[in-house]
């Protein structure tokens, strides 16, 4: 299976993180949190469905909301493909820094 | 609750039309709710400027998925099309092959156009060259020429300063060049200026352009000439001898002279070595003249100051030969001359004056071509259009699939715009392998070198993408319009009867295709009636049985001595030694005084001829009587046509006396009248006869013999025989009149011919689309047909059922047609002095034979469904 690239490992946590809250508002400004970048809605749109699409997330609405001008918000939910992915390149990653020698700057 | 904020509706409405999937409104949810966030934050401006900036950001984002979906539904479109294209194999095909044809025709015609368009066009400073033309008046006669005098360039080049420069051709005719052993006729020759090569855009391959028509006796040749007479070694500094008299040494080499050009001379000989170059006249015109203007000279302008000029010139050289004041003779209105100026570009179609270098186009058949063009495509989209739509109940069911499956009808409408537009670009393909492959033939048809590889210019690319997609959609809207709008619940229920019966739509398509059909053929009709009348007119000689002999000058004063020996054979019967014949050939205007009469000066062809011209060619002797050795006073003797006596305003010609100026400086010679010759036809049939003399005299430039065609083998191994008694190493050339008088109508042949294949194809592809229709009909009608026969209708009553719908739609065609046809042929016999009644046979025969072939096409079809059994059709029931 072809692993995942780091842009899609970082927003498949966030949705992980978020749980139900985690439709696009939140799941931006988390982003631009953690990365300390600017991340557009376009941005952060495009890996949302290349997940759902190749089955790591799926997503359903909830009921309109005013705020919002009288639309609903998409929730993102991590499928179980998504979380094994997750594990997946957790324990590929934890495997990598164990061999290294300590970093040092 | 807090009170919303509205985001800039412009940037909302940006993002909403560009997003096309299931997720537009949660997107623009979240817009709103981080822009009320910021507004509440940081105010509205901010707000605003964020709502953008991320519009912009998020732009890419959405064309990328839109570009993808679309892209996905283009496929699922060329996926149903592609199954409908292998669903009915048979109406795709006719689909396929008419519009491949009618687009491979329309590509021919559209690159015949391109080519008659960009006559001359590549000449560097095109846009500054203009012909010198004369309007001239004498009497009755009247005409527009070419020429001019030999002194105009050079005088209006010093008078008008934004005359840059100018150059003159002077056309000799053929002439026989020689080089060592080897000797050719040559009709490419012109005598031309040094500033050709400045003027035109022909540029020496070899050579110095400065000098290389300077010197009297030089000469340039093309590369085939330059091989065809010395081979491989290098031509410049060689000599060649012109016309048997004069070496010319050859100064410079150039390359073909390009086919759109609306001269092409293989050989250029230096004016310097014409004395006629040097005669201070302004009215022997003699030389086609190009002036080269400085860039943004005003025409109008200068032509407003030829006026002067003529006064002052024009008056002048009258007043010297005649003793006429100048004033007299312009304030006659007996007399006009008039210079103006013709556009480079424009001769080629535009001009049609006395002493063109070469027969021109003319627009008029750029006009006719391109409509032709247009007409086949139009009827091949018809086809399209017809089959399509009656075919529609077969595509209602998926139309009614679709759209319960929430397809909006924009969507339909686009898919079946997209399918007529893969057809269209699927027969163009073809049409283009079909172009290549016919490319020869239209060629040789048209009398054009058109090439491949003209198709490969950019301009011709964006054109074929231009037709594919016009055709496509030209031919899809209507069906798509159709289509779409069925209302799936009916048409899931079967109840869909539209598309059975032939809509009124349909129907007058399928007028307007065999309307455009019959006027197509009624036009080939006429043309060729035009062209067989001319050939079959009474000429008043007679073209058949008469051989030509070239190159009869070679024998020089041997000529009539030749004549006598050949003669002396049974096959001979007759021979004439002279230039001068009624077909293309040599012409000599000059102006005569009948009477002796200085103020009464008439234009006329003045022809050189021997005793036995007028038997020879077969001409009849109206009064008076032919030439005679037994006079000797013939010698200044002169025949005239009956045209000639009317323009002298004979009524017995016998014994009146002609006067011939022999000088310019007014001396004459006085001629007296013997016969008159009935008029005979010397020029195309296009124009009226002119007054002509004839004239006892030597002119060797071709023997005629009237001969028996018994035994045409022996007769011309006979004359060949003797032809190389007397010249044993020139060359032998003999042609036959009734095919050099068939050439000069090789223009309306061409028309006639190209208008044949068209039409043949625009009859063709209207019968694809009536067979398709046909056949479609008489499918759906198969049940009714079959209780029809269980009720006893017969097989004839079952045909007339199927035929008759056919029938009334061409009936009303050629009602349409006839007066459309009529108008057009008109116009086009106009352009003839003699031209063949229009017969309402013609519109008969075309209006018939249209009928007949639709009804053919159908009936193949009614016979197939009539001879049914009823029980095959009404098994399933």
């Amino acid at each position: 299976m072809k692993l995942l690239s780091r842009s899609e490992e970082v927003v498949l946590l966030t949705v992980w993180k978020l749980q139900e809250e985690a439709y696009c508002v939140p799941i931006r400004e988390h982003l631009m949190n953690v990365t300390k970048k600017n991340w557009s809605f376009g941005s952060t749109y495009a890996p949302l469905e290349r997940l759902e699409k190749r089955g790591f997330l799926e997503s359903y609405t909830t009921d309109p909301i005013r705020e919002r001008g009288g639309r609903s918000k998409r929730i993102y939910k991590v499928t179980k493909k998504g979380k094994k992915a997750l594990m997946e390149i957790r324990s590929i990653q934890d495997m990598l820094w164990e061999a290294v020698p300590e970093l040092k700057i | 609750m807090e009170k919303n904020q509205q985001p800039p509706r412009l940037a909302q409405w940006v993002l909403k039309i560009f997003h096309t999937d299931r997720k537009e409104f949660t997107h623009l949810g979240d817009f709103i709710q981080v822009y009320n966030e910021i507004y509440k934050k940081n105010g509205k401006f901010r707000a605003w400027v964020w709502y953008w900036i991320q519009t912009f950001k998020t732009l890419p984002w959405i064309l990328s998925i839109k570009i993808y979906w679309s892209f996905v539904m283009f496929q699922n479109y060329i996926t149903t099309a592609l199954r409908n294209i292998f669903k009915n194999k048979g109406f795709s095909l006719i689909n396929v092959t008419g519009l491949a044809v009618g687009m491979a025709a329309c590509l021919l015609i559209f690159l015949f156009v391109q080519d008659e368009l960009s006559y001359d066009a590549y000449h560097e400073k095109a846009d500054q060259i203009y012909r010198i033309a004369v309007d001239y008046k004498l009497r009755s006669q009247e005409f527009e020429v070419a020429t001019v005098g030999p002194v105009v360039a050079e005088t209006m080049i010093s008078l008008y300063p934004e005359v840059e420069d100018a150059v003159r051709f002077r056309d000799p005719g053929d002439l026989i060049i020689q080089y060592g052993d080897i000797s050719f006729r040559e009709s490419a020759a012109v005598f031309t200026d040094p500033s050709f090569f400045n003027v035109f855009s022909i540029p020496l391959i070899a050579g110095d352009q400065k000098t290389a028509l300077a010197e009297p006796h030089s000469l340039v040749l093309s590369r085939k000439m330059a091989e065809k007479y010395f081979r491989n070694d290098n031509p410049l500094g060689k000599t060649l001898k012109v016309g048997n008299r004069d070496d010319y040494k050859v100064t410079g080499v150039i390359e073909k002279i390009p086919d759109n050009t609306h001269f092409h001379y293989d050989f250029l000989l230096s004016m310097a070595s014409l004395d006629e170059s040097r005669v201070p006249s302004w009215l022997t015109l003699n030389f086609q003249t190009y002036l080269l203007l400085k860039p943004g000279s005003d025409t109008k302008v200068l032509e407003s100051k030829f006026s002067e000029l003529v006064t002052k010139y024009v008056g002048g050289e009258i007043e010297k030969i005649t003793g006429i004041s100048a004033k007299l003779a312009f304030g006659s209105g007996q007399f006009r001359f008039q210079f103006y100026l013709q556009p480079l570009r424009d001769i080629h179609l535009h001009s049609d004056l006395l002493a063109e270098l070469e027969a021109n186009s003319d627009i008029k058949y750029v006009y006719i071509f391109s409509a032709i063009a247009l007409f086949i495509l139009i009827i091949a989209s018809i086809n399209f259009m017809n089959l399509s739509t009656a075919r529609s109940a077969g595509r209602a069911k998926e139309v009614g699939v679709r759209k319960v499956l929430g397809s909006q009808r924009i969507q339909l409408i686009r898919q079946f715009l997209a399918e007529a537009v893969f057809f269209s670009f699927f027969s163009m393909i073809l049409a283009l392998f079909l172009v290549s492959l016919f490319l020869t033939t239209f060629n040789h048809l048209s009398g054009k070198s058109l090439s491949i590889s003209s198709l490969s210019s950019l301009f011709f690319i964006g054109m074929i993408l231009l037709i594919g997609i016009l055709t496509g959609i030209l031919s899809g809207v209507y069906p798509a319009f159709f289509l779409s709008a069925f209302q799936p619940v009916k048409v899931l229920k079967g109840e869909l009867q539209r598309g059975v019966r032939s809509g009124p739509l349909r129907n007058s398509l399928v007028v307007f295709q065999f309307t455009a059909t019959i006027i197509l053929i009624i036009g080939t009709l006429s043309v060729y009636r035009q062209l067989q009348f001319i050939q079959n007119r009474k000429l008043g000689f007679e073209k058949e049985h008469v051989l030509i002999l070239d190159n009869a000058n070679l024998l020089r004063d041997q000529s009539q001595a030749f004549k006598g020996e050949v003669l002396t054979h049974p096959e001979y019967l007759s021979a004439t030694v002279t230039g001068y014949l009624p077909i293309p050939s040599s012409r000599n205007a000059t102006t005569v005084f009948p009477e002796g009469d200085v103020r009464s000066s008439s234009t006329v062809q003045f022809w050189t001829v021997d005793y036995d011209y007028i038997k020879t060619l077969g001409m009849t002797i109206a009064r008076g009587r032919d030439f005679s050795r037994e006079y000797s006073t013939d010698t200044s003797s002169v025949i005239i046509n009956q045209r000639a006596a009317r323009e002298f305003g004979w009524e017995d010609s016998i014994g009146k006396k002609i006067s011939l100026p022999t000088s310019t400086k007014g001396d004459f010679i006085t001629l007296h009248v013997i016969g008159v010759v009935e008029d005979f036809h010397y020029e195309s049939l296009r124009d009226n006869i002119a007054p002509l003399i004839l004239r006892l005299g030597e002119d060797r430039g071709h023997i005629s013999f009237r001969i028996r065609t018994e035994n045409m083998n022996k007769t011309i191994t006979l004359l060949k025989r003797k032809w190389n008694e007397f010249l044993p190493i020139q060359p032998f050339d003999y042609y036959f009149m009734d095919d050099r008088f068939d050439t000069m109508y090789r223009s309306e042949r061409r028309i006639g011919e190209v208008l044949g294949v068209f039409a043949f194809l625009a009859v063709i592809i209207g019968c694809l689309g009536l067979f398709g229709l046909a056949s479609f009909t008489s499918e759906r009608r198969t049940k009714e047909i079959g209780i029809r026969k269980v009720l006893g209708a017969s097989i004839p009553n079952i045909m007339k059922l199927l035929l008759r719908e056919f029938f009334i739609l061409v009936v009303i065609a050629n009602i349409i047609s006839w007066p459309i046809a009529y108008f057009v042929i008109n116009r086009w016999l106009k352009g003839f002095a003699y031209r063949a009644p229009l017969s309402i046979w013609i519109f008969l025969a075309s209006g018939c034979s249209a009928i007949l072939i639709a009804l053919l096409t159908v009936s193949y079809q009614a016979v197939k469904s009539a001879v049914t059994n009823p029980v095959d059709s009404l098994r399933y029931e």
